[in-house]
């Protein structure tokens, strides 16, 4: 089977493609851009939502293979958009000035918003992750990236981080790994609403 | 075992059959394994992703600029009230003067309101001696005589660039060099989905132009639900009945 025409987008914003994103941009902003300004928002809060929308794809998408595309790239960028405009108006508590807030009820029944959660909910946690990330001790950080990475043997990350040997590395990454994990939890619960 | 040393033998393919199976058994009743698996996966993903992911949260900056540019906020002056009334008797009678010049303008025409072309970008495309960023600005810029020179140059240097030949006929349309652009447009039968979305597009509006409203029609309607520009021809469409009521 071929792949929808519009996989070529998702895999554009995977590896940076300049041309395809300008594509994505041209093809989709005005639609962003009118429907932010019908809703009591600027131009400015268009382009950020439309960037933020993007690397929530991005997130939910590249590198992952797990993703089943259940709606053209332009609906699901812009439910991803809507709901973030929404979110951020109800954190303003100016909910009220959304004018399709009764669509919104309506959307909540959709493929798209669906799938929207779902790429908004890995975004969350990606930010998290990278919050609590910075928590962590220099060393810490450092060995995750490497093992990462795996571009160094263990035993050359282990001389590299003044360890004893390969076997000391492993332990200090999961060390750093259950250290980064709890941080996570006990982040994540509190900033998320359920 | 600390669960996050198991995820990582499993994730990494470390386990023999048995001793997946009965992780993946375990999986299903244990609901804070699932959770650890699922975080211990995004952890990978965040350490791999976070310097492609910087680059791209960079790049969509530069980019997003392009398209979202707010209006120029205007100044708030204050004026007194007899200076008011006389500024909009002022208005008032421009207004009329407007309202009756305007039975002999034209409203923009349809052309004009969804001839709204993709940004061309060609000097990322090309590593050669030319800087092609100068054809790329004139024709953003609408300096479209400009950039069809520097694309009928592009072109002999790139024979196989199909995009770039698109746009040439986009330039060629802008022109009113409409017969030439028609060619150009109906020469992407064979080519990729999204490149042949774009032709079809441009060739309705290429006929929108010369006011070949039934080959115009013919062109929109030919383009499936598929098609990236199905929403734009269906609204064109829209648009050409209610220019007839």
């Amino acid at each position: 089977m071929s792949p929808h025409p519009d996989q070529q987008y998702f895999d554009a914003l995977c590896r940076g493609d300049q041309r395809l994103i300008r594509e994505i941009y041209s093809k989709f902003s005005r639609g962003v851009l009118n429907w932010v300004q019908q809703n009591n928002g600027e131009a400015e809060d268009a382009q950020d939502l439309f960037q933020d929308a993007l690397m929530a794809i991005y997130d939910r998408y590249c590198g992952r293979n797990d993703f089943q595309m259940t709606s053209s790239f332009g609906a699901l960028l812009m439910t991803i958009c809507r709901r973030k405009w929404y979110d951020r108006l109800a954190q303003k508590k100016r909910e009220e000035t959304v004018r399709n807030a009764e669509s919104a009820r309506y959307e909540e029944e959709t493929p798209e918003w669906e799938a929207a959660s779902e790429a908004i909910l890995h975004q969350q946690r990606q930010e998290c992750l990278s919050k609590v990330f910075t928590l962590l001790s220099e060393q810490c950080q450092k060995l995750l990236a490497m093992v990462t990475a795996g571009e160094l043997s263990i035993d050359n990350i282990a001389s590299a981080l003044g360890l004893a040997n390969a076997n000391a590395v492993y332990q200090s990454k999961h060390r750093c790994t259950a250290r980064w994990r709890q941080l996570f939890y006990d982040h994540f619960k509190g900033e998320t609403h359920g | 075992m600390d669960n996050s040393e198991r995820i990582d033998r499993y994730l990494s393919g470390e386990m023999n059959a048995a001793e997946r199976q009965g992780f993946e058994s375990e999986l299903a009743s244990d609901a804070q394994l699932a959770d650890d698996l699922a975080l211990q996966r995004d952890m990978v993903h965040f350490l791999q992703q976070r310097e492609s992911k910087s680059a791209l949260q960079t790049q969509l900056k530069a980019i997003g600029a392009d398209y979202f540019q707010s209006e120029p906020t205007a100044r708030i002056v204050r004026l007194s009230p007899r200076r008011l009334i006389g500024i909009a008797s002022a208005v008032a009678a421009a207004a009329v003067i407007l309202l009756l010049l305007w039975q002999f303008w034209s409203a923009p025409s349809l052309y004009d309101e969804f001839a709204q072309h993709p940004p061309l970008a060609l000097a990322e495309k090309s590593a050669g001696a030319i800087n092609w960023s100068e054809t790329e600005t004139a024709f953003q810029a609408g300096n479209f005589a400009k950039a069809e020179s520097g694309l009928e140059t592009y072109i002999i240097q790139h024979p196989d660039d199909r995009q770039a030949r698109l746009y040439l006929g986009i330039c060629k349309m802008e022109l009113n060099k409409t017969a030439e652009a028609q060619l150009i447009f109906q020469g992407f039968s064979d080519a990729e989905t999204s490149l042949k979305d774009l032709a079809d597009w441009y060739s309705a509006l290429n006929y929108l132009k010369i006011g070949d409203e039934v080959s115009c029609r013919k062109a929109l309607n030919a383009l499936t639900p598929a098609s990236s520009y199905f929403d734009r021809a269906q609204l064109l469409l829209k648009r050409l009945d209610e220019s007839k009521e």
